[in-house]
């Protein structure tokens, strides 16, 4: 039977115990939404490389995998002839929808930042923006339509939507669940 | 063909320009981009009716240059995906980075999944296909 010092030794142990679960949940949600079920980057590389290869079998030369302009997808170019542009499409999408398409979606899918990390890339997108030649946005916009509207009103082809089109591209996390743009 | 007769057009003054060039590389024609070029495509973007997307041909070192890209908006279908019109980006021989955007029409879709399509040639004849992993985007 336990005594009355070691229960309270217990409870005090299993307070200290949820006391850091607690504190553990609360440093996850400021950061990001939960990523347990999210394949992991090596899992979606080795997708894109099944991917490759399956597009290589088809009969096309491939190039290397590279990293995308956002800065987390992967990419590769496929060698297209004069003429193959419709094989080269029906062979790729055959190819993702086998080997990737699942794995991207649950890979790049759903990311938002949440408390100081996404205030921080907030003010890094409107810093790129303003970069870029696109100013008057703020940091308190929860609608990355808004931000998109302003980039696309300098114009098709302007060099300020090019690269404001880049800089949201590598900032999309910023933008909360549900956004048109990061439902 | 559009694109043949781009090439014809393109390739005169790719030639004249790096006429010196071709002889020292003898690159092979309708081959993969020459080595230093590269092909890339942002994942698209909505601002609610319309989406957008932007495919990057860029190159690097002495004898690689760019001639054009073009990009196309591509949304997932049932069992397959539609694409829209290409947008063809002149020619413009000897630059090193070139972009284009392309748009279409999503007004009403609701949340589907979108993709941006790139393709780029080099002034010695090299053609690629670029494709970015699908994108959920709500019109």
């Amino acid at each position: 039977m336990r005594t009355r010092k070691q229960l309270s030794k217990h409870w005090l142990l299993t307070a200290v115990a949820v006391g850091l679960a607690v504190s553990s949940m609360a440093a996850c949600s400021e950061g990001a939404d939960d990523d347990s079920d999210r394949p992991t980057a090596a899992e979606y590389r080795q997708a894109v490389e099944l991917t490759r290869s399956c597009v290589e079998d088809a009969g096309f030369s491939v190039g290397p995998i590279a990293e995308a302009p956002d800065g987390i997808s992967l990419q590769f170019s496929i060698d297209t002839p004069e003429g193959a542009e419709a094989d080269v499409d029906a062979a790729y999408s055959a190819c993702e929808e086998e080997h990737l398409l699942e794995v991207a979606t649950a890979y790049l899918g759903g990311r938002h930042l949440t408390g100081e990390a996404r205030e921080q890339a907030m003010q890094e997108l409107v810093d790129c923006l303003e970069n870029a030649g696109i100013t008057g946005l703020s940091v308190a916009e929860t609608d990355s339509r808004v931000f998109v509207r302003a980039i696309m009103d300098y114009g098709e082809d302007s060099p300020e939507a090019s690269a404001g089109l880049l800089c949201m591209d590598r900032y999309r996390d910023v933008w909360p669940p549900g956004d048109a743009n990061n439902p | 063909m559009r694109s043949l007769a781009r090439r014809l057009g393109a390739g005169l003054a790719g030639a004249l320009l790096s006429l010196p060039l071709l002889v020292a590389t003898a690159a092979p024609s309708e081959a993969a981009l020459i080595s230093g070029c590269s092909l890339s495509a942002t994942r698209p973007f909505t601002d609610g009716v319309t989406t957008f997307g932007t495919a990057t041909g860029s190159c690097t070192g002495g004898n690689a240059y760019m001639d054009y890209t073009n990009s196309r908006i591509q949304r997932q279908e049932t069992i397959s995906w539609s694409s829209g019109p290409w947008y063809y980006g002149n020619p413009v021989p000897a630059q090193v980075s070139i972009s284009k955007q392309s748009q279409l029409n999503c007004n009403g879709t609701g949340t589907r999944t979108w993709r941006t399509n790139g393709q780029a040639g080099d002034i010695y004849g090299g053609t690629a296909t670029v494709y970015t992993t699908g994108q959920s985007l709500t019109c």
